[in-house]
């Protein structure tokens, strides 16, 4: 049997057991593990089951990930979320559909402190949802704006989507991070727009709330204050070449952690569920980049990814062409896979073939991340909408779709920019780093 | 048979979550040590080794919470099937994908032993500190270990038809 063959079978049968619901890194694991030994043997294949988990869970850039986990549920603990929320209401809250923007503002805030979409929006979600409540939104738009606002926190940096996909290209973490912001920036902006168009059609969606006086503004904003100066320590000592992107993780955590004990949020109560929810997160994390990293050798052991990328080039397809069918793929896939399952998956396919059309592989992990956001909110399994259905119980699923589906347009415009300017994308990190 | 299922879950649930309680204890230290390694570099006095100890750390974090992350259904499986096969048919599937996972993490279990032996024969260590390698090698059999026994547990209490557990 030939080595494609026997690739064609493993990913044939990774397929049928992610639909047996098997956890994915463990599928990838196992039909990595299997892979090498049809066609390298039993000893190549029991020395990488041995090796590979040692390799990466004593990889040091991986730090990265649970400090940035534990910082962002400390900054959830510390009540952080209300301050920030606090501070955006009071400047868009009296606009027609203020209290929507003022979410996605706070979202697009916590997303710097936070590397996860799920925490986002079930933190932004418990203080935003009751307010905008109270001032009569219409359940669509509430909904909407939480899902898709929490989906910021895979974008803004720090971002578990950068560093997974760091990790498995090898490209630059801080690069990343520095490319994420402005796309971040762009696609906050693209949301509040939509809330705007949405609320000039239909103004009962969002009624305006109260004017604040400017002093209260001010006051409101100072509140936040601590919440910027540990992102400012934190992304501004990243950029400035102060630390690397995995010391100031552990930074900011020491930071949310001191403001947690300082504003008293921290017993023993809040501080165990912290770190069994930021270690029980990482682990899964762990888990699935210990599978790619047995998965992904097999790959390339069938020559299915050089094959793919050959015969995609072979086609005479302009590089663009190719590239719209890819996220056409990814956005279909997203439908029905969760993102990071995506993102390790195709990554050892994609990657290569991206590099060969003369894409810029920093920018293609943008508009990847992009994509993995869409799926979050993407019927039937959007991850962030499951999350917002459990706070708002009330509603029906097929209301907080509908909800969403023009935030989901505005992330497609937003795909659209990037991809007519990349610069978008590179700017920062090509200004700042070189 | 139901009942030493339920009894043992008891059991594995409070080992897991003591675990997972010192994988957090431990990342809440090597937070502090990446503070203080920050912070003393910039007066010129680096920490001898300060990598080192979040590498060989960081291997007890994830070793030691991996079993809490099954238990509580942490690892992340793609849910598409659930919204069409339900009730006994989704146990019986449920009890055989826990199984093959089981098993395979004996395996995993069993590399881990033997790649930590050969490290002990060959005296493997961290680059700057005199940290061998074999100890953590031993950390991830365990944990592997034990994530084993978890989705033992787990295949047993779908046999059962006992309900999934919920994070609490």
């Amino acid at each position: 049997m030939s080595e494609s063959t026997i690739g064609l079978i493993g990913i044939a049968a990774l397929f049928v057991l992610l639909a047996l619901r098997m956890p994915v890194g463990i599928v990838m694991m196992l039909i990595g593990g299997v892979g090498v030994w049809a066609i390298n043997g039993s000893k190549a294949a029991l020395a990488t089951l041995g090796s590979e988990p040692f390799v990466i869970a004593s990889n040091f850039e991986l730090l990265i990930i649970p400090m940035f986990v534990l910082m962002g549920n400390l900054a959830s603990i510390s009540g952080m979320s209300r301050d920030l929320y606090g501070a955006a209401y009071a400047w868009f809250g009296h606009w027609r559909g203020g209290l929507a923007c003022a979410t996605i503002a706070a979202c697009a805030g916590f997303a710097a402190l936070s590397g996860s979409s799920v925490a986002s929006a079930i933190t932004m979600g418990r203080v935003a949802l009751p307010e905008m409540r109270r001032y009569n939104y219409h359940q669509r738009l509430a909904t909407g704006c939480i899902a898709a606002g929490g989906t910021l926190g895979i974008l803004i940096p720090p971002s578990t989507g950068f560093v997974i996909y760091a990790i498995l290209t090898e490209e630059s973490i801080g690069r990343l991070f520095l490319a994420g912001v402005l796309p971040g920036l762009l696609l906050t902006f693209l949301f509040m727009v939509s809330i705007g168009i949405q609320c000039r059609i239909k103004p009962e969606l969002g009624p305006p709330g109260p004017v604040m006086p400017m002093r209260q503004r001010f006051k409101a904003t100072g509140q936040a204050g601590a919440m910027t100066g540990i992102i400012v320590i934190t992304i501004g000592g990243i950029y400035t070449g102060f630390f690397t992107a995995g010391e100031a993780a552990g930074v900011g955590a020491f930071l949310a952690f001191v403001l947690a004990l300082v504003r008293r949020s921290v017993n023993w109560t809040t501080m165990s569920d912290t770190l069994l929810q930021t270690v029980r997160t990482s682990a899964f994390a762990f888990l699935i980049l210990i599978g790619a990293h047995v998965f992904n050798p097999f790959l390339a052991l069938t020559q299915i990814p050089t094959t793919l990328s050959e015969t995609l080039i072979g086609t005479n397809f302009a590089p663009l062409g190719i590239l719209m069918i890819l996220l056409v793929a990814f956005i279909i896939l997203g439908m029905f896979l969760e993102g990071f399952a995506i993102l390790v998956l195709s990554l050892p396919i994609v990657h290569p073939l991206i590099i060969e059309l003369g894409y810029d592989p920093i920018w293609f992990g943008v508009i990847m991340v992009i994509v993995l956001e869409m799926g979050l909110i993407s019927p039937p399994v959007g991850v962030n909408v499951f999350v917002v259905k459990s706070i708002a119980e009330d509603v029906p699923m097929s209301e907080i779709f509908i909800g969403i589906m023009p935030f989901w347009l505005a992330m497609f415009v937003c795909l659209g920019l990037l991809i007519a300017f990349p610069q978008i994308a590179l700017f920062l990190p090509n200004t700042m780093i070189g | 048979m139901e009942r030493y299922v339920i009894k043992l879950s008891g059991a594995i649930e409070g080992c897991v979550r003591f675990l997972a309680l010192v994988s957090g204890l431990l990342l809440m230290g090597l937070m502090m040590l990446t503070v203080a390694a920050v912070s003393l570099r910039k007066f010129n006095e680096p920490i001898l080794g300060a990598q080192d100890i979040s590498e060989a750390g960081l291997i007890a974090v994830v070793f030691f919470a991996m079993a809490y992350s099954g238990w509580t259904g942490g690892h992340i499986a793609v849910d598409l099937i659930g919204n069409f096969i339900k009730g006994r048919t989704l146990q019986i599937m449920d009890f055989g994908v826990r199984l093959v996972c089981a098993l395979f993490f004996v395996i995993v279990t069993w590399m881990s032993v033997e790649h930590g032996l050969d490290a002990l024969e060959f005296g493997d260590g961290f680059n700057l500190l005199p940290i061998p390698h074999w100890p953590f090698y031993f950390i991830i059999a365990f944990g592997s270990g034990v994530f084993s026994l978890v989705l033992f547990l787990l295949a047993a209490r779908s046999a059962c038809g006992l309900p999934e557990i919920k994070v609490k």
